[in-house]
């Protein structure tokens, strides 16, 4: 579904995506780890179309992304950002209407199916009893619920998530992975979700792909990556690897530096 | 506020359209002497004829169409550059203007095309200038961001400011006076204007403010950043360059007839967003008649308040009645829709 | 919707434009014979319509128009700048008479098609103000008064003239007509001519009027003789005094060390009109005391 082949890319000068490649089938769900500065973002936003790389290619559905104009690219992909800060007044509602404009024309209002997709889509994602609510009003976990629904209701064939529950609370950060599982498991959406969180992307996440300076450190399962090795040498931090009691998922615990003398 | 739909959209604009036809036509009775509607039916005597359609009906004509277009790319500028302290005038379109209005008459040029004054031309090409100079200067790597925009503006400001003081020290005082309403922005320059002229102005604003309400759904994808408004589908470049040289020629054409008007581009898309919601597909129709109305009433405050009350028999500028008009009304509203907030945060 | 309403109100305005256009065409109506409401947008014109009796006829002025006394209970139309045009066609005259100027012309215009003849005069010269004389006095059947004002008018600047002619010396003098910024007049000026016709000599020699003339210059240029011009509203004893003070720091110009700073009326001394011939016998008496000893 998702396919770069040999991608760089660089701000000024230094790459910052060095020689990237990798594939992502449909229906899979993958997260982006490693330190900051090694390219999650910047891959994001070539995969997006906000950014070009300077030299690989990049492909949507087999079709070259250079090929793909934003709107269409828009009905495929959707993303949901880190942080919203939406500047004006707007409800719940009109934000999740919103994600439909990709499927509308320039000059048109919304069909009834429009406001029913809009509405199935606030009712995935518990945010309906808010529907009326002005966007500014909600809590932070609502508000990521109400920019999933209105990435929903592009009703892309992939999700692509920068960093979704870095501002929320564990309650709502195991909210929200659960609701992206059931999205995939229900669904078959496509997900790849950057993430800072290592033990939450390894409970969710089938597969990982470990960033290191800009390059792919390592990718395959959450076992396979997270090993201690990688750890240290990708983050620079000693940790020690464990298994998750109920889900056999690998929990990172790093040792502090007062622990390691 | 339930979501838009075509039908309340159809509803809102045509009573909109209706109360400015209304407002249009009852403003022109209005001026150093009231002459009453009634004598329209009844039949009008010379003097009331001459005064309403030589000198009132311009002035009701071009304030509609200048509130209109002040009132749209304020709108339109509040969403394109997320600031909602933005109106027309943030980027330097009017600075320019007058710098070229100043120009025309220092140096004595008389340059009158398709009839529109000599300084309604030179200040028309220095809006345009100006808006030029800020989007070349605010270049990075061949992309315009929006904060080097603001920052270019008001810098361009400055300088243009520093110009027109200067030139205005230099000049004689007999002709600094003869453009120093237009400097204050003032609608006594319309009635220079004949039909040909204001029909032009009028077809430009109109077409304008069209185009710019096809980009409308582009402009609410801005309020969600304009990183998510590119990856939903929107050519930010593309939207932001089109609607600025959109709104600097609706801008320059408002400016370089009555001079920089303000007030009115930043409070009327505040007024209208409280009333019909923070959506450009009904904001800009809603500012586009909500400035007309609006400066309507203004202007005919202006000219008639000194003479009817025997203060003074000039006219108080126009800029005077906007704030006294507006301010108040909007700080009154905002208390009444405290729920609306203006902005989002 | 809205497209639509538009259309009709710009047909409206087509209409009623239309309507406008029926009426008297462009190009100025025939003067009326003679005159019973003017309108005067000029305080020269004003005083020369008191000379020829005209007052009474007078029915609106400009806020500038301070002499006689009886020309400031008229209407107000204007001052020196703005006109209220509006004001101009409720009170209906039959004749407007204004100053010769560019940017008013587009007024005319609008006034003609109002059907109000305009006419305009050129009072910033004598010749201009003899001019005026004339043809208001022939639109008003006065003709011959008018001819015998202008003769008088003539004859006592020329004897002016002929007095100082006589004097043995010229000083120099610098013509100041505001204050502070200083601003003085230049060669070739109607003030200019006036100041030799008082046998004097205009000590700036750049043309037309300078703008925020440094007083540095002033002592340059050594003139003898200083003359402040102030808005006759304006002339108070503290006003003169101020004036004549702030020339206490400048001790090395000949006038200032001999005390020959004159403070006059702007009113009768820089409007070309009825009542030069007033202010400058008075300033030729300053200038010259010793030609006007025996009276």
């Amino acid at each position: 579904m998702i396919e770069t082949r040999d991608i760089y890319f660089s701000y000024d000068g230094a790459n910052v995506i060095d020689g990237v490649s990798f594939r992502v089938e449909d229906g899979e769900f993958v997260g982006v780890v490693g330190p900051n500065g090694s390219g999650k973002t910047t891959l994001l936003k070539l995969l997006t179309k906000v950014l070009r790389p300077d030299s690989g290619s990049i492909s949507i559905k087999g079709k070259e992304m250079a090929r793909i104009s934003s709107r269409e690219l828009a009905r495929m992909i959707a993303v949901v950002p880190q942080e919203s800060n939406v500047l004006f007044p707007f409800t719940v509602r009109e934000i999740v209407l919103m994600g439909r404009y990709p499927h509308m024309g320039a000059l048109s209002f919304e069909r009834r199916e429009d406001m029913e997709i809009a509405e199935e889509m606030m009712r995935t994602t518990d945010v309906a009893r808010f529907a009326e609510r002005l966007i500014s009003e909600v809590s932070g976990g609502e508000k990521q619920r109400v920019i999933i629904a209105r990435a929903l209701a592009q009703e892309p064939a992939a999700m692509l998530l920068d960093e979704p529950t870095a501002f929320l609370d564990i309650k709502h950060q195991i909210d929200v992975h659960e609701l992206l599982k059931s999205l995939n498991e229900k669904r078959g959406m496509t997900i790849l979700c950057i993430s800072h969180d290592l033990n939450l992307a390894a409970r969710y996440c089938k597969r990982l792909i470990l960033l290191d300076r800009g390059r792919i450190a390592a990718d395959g399962t959450p076992t396979e990556v997270l090993t201690p090795e990688n750890i240290s040498r990708v983050f620079g931090v000693n940790a020690v690897v464990q298994r998750h009691p109920s889900s056999g998922a690998p929990v990172v615990l790093p040792e502090t530096r007062s622990e390691l003398d | 506020m339930k979501a838009l739909n075509s039908r309340r959209w159809i509803i809102t604009v045509a009573v909109m359209a209706i109360a400015l036809a209304v407002l249009m036509f009852f403003a022109q009775f209005v001026g150093a002497k009231y002459v009453s509607p009634a004598n329209f039916f009844r039949g009008m005597t010379h003097a009331e004829t001459v005064v309403l359609v030589q000198y009132h009906l311009p002035r009701v004509l071009v304030a509609a169409l200048v509130g209109a277009a002040l009132a749209v790319c304020g709108a339109v500028f509040q969403g394109i550059l997320r600031n909602p302290l933005a109106d027309p005038f943030i980027l330097g379109i009017s600075g320019g203007g007058t710098v070229g209005a100043v120009f025309a008459v220092a140096a004595g040029a008389e340059v009158v095309v398709f009839g529109f004054s000599t300084v309604t031309v030179f200040a028309f090409i220095g809006s345009l200038g100006a808006l030029a100079l800020v989007v070349a200067f605010s270049k990075i790597r061949g992309t315009v961001a929006t904060h080097n925009l603001i920052l270019a503006g008001v810098v361009l400001n400055a300088i243009f400011s520093a110009a027109i003081l200067f030139m205005m020290s230099i000049m004689p005082f007999v002709e600094m006076r003869s453009i120093y309403q237009w400097l204050m922005g003032s609608l006594y320059n319309a009635i220079a204007l004949e039909p040909p002229q204001i029909g032009v102005a009028a077809v430009i604003v109109f077409v304008g403010a069209l185009l710019l309400l096809a980009m409308a759904k582009s402009m609410n994808l801005f309020a969600l950043g304009e990183e998510t408004a590119r990856q939903m589908g929107v050519r930010a470049e593309r939207t932001r360059l089109a609607c600025l040289i959109l709104t600097a020629i609706l801008t320059g054409v408002a400016v370089s007839i009555t001079g920089p008007i303000g007030f009115v581009g930043l409070i009327v898309p505040h007024i209208m967003r409280l009333l019909v919601g923070p959506d450009h597909r009904i904001l800009l129709p809603a500012s586009f008649f909500g400035g007309a109305i609006f400066l309507l009433v203004a202007d005919s405050v202006a000219r008639s308040v000194l003479p009817l009350t025997g203060l003074s028999l000039s006219e108080l500028p126009v800029g005077v009645a906007t704030a006294l008009c507006g301010g108040p009304f909007f700080l009154w509203l905002l208390r009444a829709r405290s729920r609306r907030a203006i902005f989002g945060k | 919707m809205r497209y639509l309403s538009r259309v009709v109100q710009f047909c409206l305005c087509i209409g009623l434009a239309a309507l406008a256009c029926c009426g008297p065409a462009s190009g100025n109506p025939a003067l009326p014979a003679p005159p019973k409401k003017i309108v005067s947008l000029s305080p020269a014109v004003t005083e020369i319509l008191y000379e020829l009796g005209l007052g009474d006829r007078v029915i609106a002025d400009t806020a500038f128009c301070n002499y006689p006394a009886d020309a400031m209970n008229k209407e107000k139309v204007g001052d020196f700048f703005t006109v209220n045009e509006e004001k101009i066609i409720w009170l209906e005259p039959d004749l407007v008479i204004d100053t010769t100027s560019m940017a008013h012309k587009a007024m005319w215009r609008r006034l003609n098609r109002a059907g109000i003849p305009v006419v305009d005069f050129d009072v910033n010269t004598m010749e201009g103000v003899y001019g005026a004389y004339v043809e208001i006095g022939k639109a008003a059947g006065v003709e011959e008064k008018a001819r015998e004002l202008v003769d008088s008018l003539k004859g006592q600047l020329a004897a002016i003239r002929d007095r100082c002619a006589s004097a043995a010396t010229r000083p120099r003098v610098m013509f100041f007509v505001e204050y502070p910024n200083l601003t003085v007049v230049g060669k070739g000026t109607f003030i200019d001519r006036l100041i030799t016709d008082a046998g004097c000599e205009n000590a700036v020699t750049q043309a037309g009027w300078q703008q925020n003339f440094p007083k540095e210059l002033v002592a340059e240029m050594k003139p003898d003789i200083i003359i402040h011009a102030v808005d006759g509203s304006m002339l108070t004893a503290r006003y003169a005094k101020e004036i004549r003070d702030s020339w206490a720091d400048a001790a090395n110009v000949p006038a200032v060390a001999e005390g020959r700073i004159f403070i006059v009326n702007g009113d009768t001394t820089t409007r070309p009109g009825p009542r030069i011939v007033i202010g400058w016998s008075e300033i030729a008496r300053l200038v010259h005391p010793e030609l006007y000893e025996q009276e």
